[in-house]
């Protein structure tokens, strides 16, 4: 079975503005990534390369193996936009147009189970006149509305309640389960964190970071080291700052070894030495900084 | 089939502007026999050869219009997204700007024997419109493609008028099409005009048509980003 999604060595740039540059990742079915970054990071412009919307300025890529672009691929894909828009009518229209643009006939009960799975159950207005919330809910039910093996979610639970959120991770998990391959960007980190398998950062345009979550909070590249029986002098604290917490200290792993030398010579006892665990949200803001002082 | 299905949510989209202009023939034999105005058989002529040629501004400037409203509404996304190609797209663009002049020519074709207009001039001039517009809306089409819908509009009224400007040796059928619709029926070897107008008008739509479908493939979508 072909990778869901693969970028090879793809970029783009608008004039002279790098949006891309030399990004190469790759999806499996059942995997979700999570597409995270800073604002003006290139999400939008690889999920839109993804679709279709824009052609990549060199490296090609591929969706359920066909090339981006080509119709035949996006039989495959459900795309939820960080904003949706709709044609008009109810919610049944715009499925029943959605469902026949992607080559399907899905019967009236289908389309209703979709509608609940996804938690909208406001069916007959006007979807133009439905709340930021229900149009997302929407979006999703029109692009699951073909059974795609390949999902681009952009923000897909931006303008949703804590209720919704909920829904909607639970969906994107069972999605997984059924085997789907999902692209996953949102600022909401904590929930990127809950579902994905991988992430990959980008940062102006560049691909700063992939990988399995667990592996990235490992690789913050800091250990916590507690100590006891010690008071550290002025010297150590010029050296080493200050504790974290009472008999802790934070140090780079690559210094781990000179620290404890430092440590034993002043009499202290060591407790422990373990790496340190971030959440995505802090590797977020450590990688988005730690990008910034090194350009 | 897809096409289909876009214009039409296309022209329902833009439903109230079609509606103005397709009523405005109706609007204009109204104002005439209810005031109880009665137009001189040659001035019923002019007004309805009038009207034929606002038809070419309606597809002129709808054709031109629509690919640039979509991508700044954000509704393309809706349709590119699944497996619609580039090309389905356009065609869906160029049905969505001649199929209201279809509906705009049969409220002529009503309208304009209620006023007196003569049959020759109706349906030569329907006629030339029709055959016309086929070149047209590829052109408005093509045009949307780099310009501003307006500007598409006058650029590919402009073009379809070229044919007017060649030295009589050079006269393609088109030219006799804008000069029926401009300035009257002919008498002599209508059939003829009219039927290679048809197969030129088609062969030139065609080859418009892919010149544009072949730009449009290589082109990024203009999308606002939110």
């Amino acid at each position: 079975m072909p990778s869901a999604l693969v970028f090879d060595h793809i970029s783009k740039h608008f004039g002279s503005a790098r949006a891309l540059e030399d990004v190469s990742f790759s999806l499996e079915p059942g995997e979700i990534l999570g597409l995270v970054g800073p604002n003006g990071a290139g999400k939008t412009t690889a999920m839109q390369i993804a679709t279709g919307f824009l052609l990549p300025g060199s490296g090609t890529g591929t969706l359920m193996g066909h090339s981006f672009g080509q119709a035949s691929a996006r039989r495959y894909l459900g795309f939820v936009p960080d904003a949706p828009v709709f044609f008009g009518g109810n919610a049944f229209d715009a499925l029943r147009f959605a469902a026949q643009l992607s080559d399907v006939t899905p019967t009236r009960e289908a389309m209703e189970g979709l509608l609940r799975r996804v938690g909208l159950l406001e069916w007959k207005r006007d979807v133009r006149r439905f709340s930021r919330g229900m149009q997302q809910r929407l979006a999703l039910a029109l692009a699951l509305i073909h059974g795609p093996k390949m999902l681009i979610l952009d923000e897909p639970a931006s303008a949703l309640d804590p209720q919704g959120v909920l829904d909607v991770r639970n969906l994107l998990k069972e999605l997984r389960s059924e085997g789907a391959a999902i692209l996953l960007s949102s600022h909401q980190l904590g929930e990127v964190a809950v579902v994905s398998d991988r992430i990959a950062f980008l940062h102006e345009g560049r691909l700063m970071r992939y990988g399995r979550l667990e592996e990235l909070l490992k690789s913050t590249g800091e250990m916590t080291i507690a100590l006891r029986n010690f008071m550290p002098d002025a010297e150590f604290r010029a050296q080493w700052g200050e504790a974290i917490a009472p008999g802790t200290w934070k140090t780079p792993a690559s210094d781990v070894r000179r620290f404890l030398e430092t440590a034993w010579t002043r009499g202290a006892e060591l407790v422990s030495v373990t790496p340190m665990h971030g959440d995505l949200s802090s590797l977020f803001l450590e990688w988005t900084s730690s990008e910034a002082t090194t350009r | 089939m897809k096409s289909l299905r876009i214009a039409r949510q296309l022209l329902w989209a833009n439903r109230w502007l079609w509606l103005v202009l397709v009523l405005y023939p109706w609007g204009m034999a109204a104002i005439l026999l209810i005031g109880n105005i009665h137009p001189a058989p040659e001035d019923i002529a002019a007004i309805f050869m009038q009207q034929s040629t606002y038809g070419l501004a309606l597809v002129a400037f709808a054709g031109g219009a629509l690919l640039g409203n979509e991508q700044r509404s954000r509704r393309i996304v809706l349709v590119l997204s699944r497996a619609v190609s580039r090309r389905q797209y356009l065609a869906a663009l160029w049905l969505a700007a001649f199929l209201p002049l279809l509906l705009y020519v049969l409220d002529l074709a009503l309208t304009a024997p209620l006023l007196g207009a003569p049959a020759d001039v109706l349906s030569q001039t329907l006629g030339a419109l029709l055959l016309l517009s086929l070149t047209l809306a590829s052109l408005a089409v093509l045009a949307s493609l780099a310009l501003p819908g307006v500007i598409a509009g006058i650029l590919s009224l402009g073009m379809v008028s070229l044919p007017l400007l060649f030295p009589p040796g050079w006269q393609i059928a088109q030219t006799r099409l804008l000069q029926i619709l401009l300035s009257g029926p002919i008498t002599e070897n209508a059939r003829l005009v009219f039927g290679s107008g048809l197969l030129e008008g088609l062969a030139l739509s065609a080859a418009i048509f892919e010149g544009a479908v072949r730009i449009f493939k290589r082109r990024d979508l203009r999308l606002k980003s939110e």
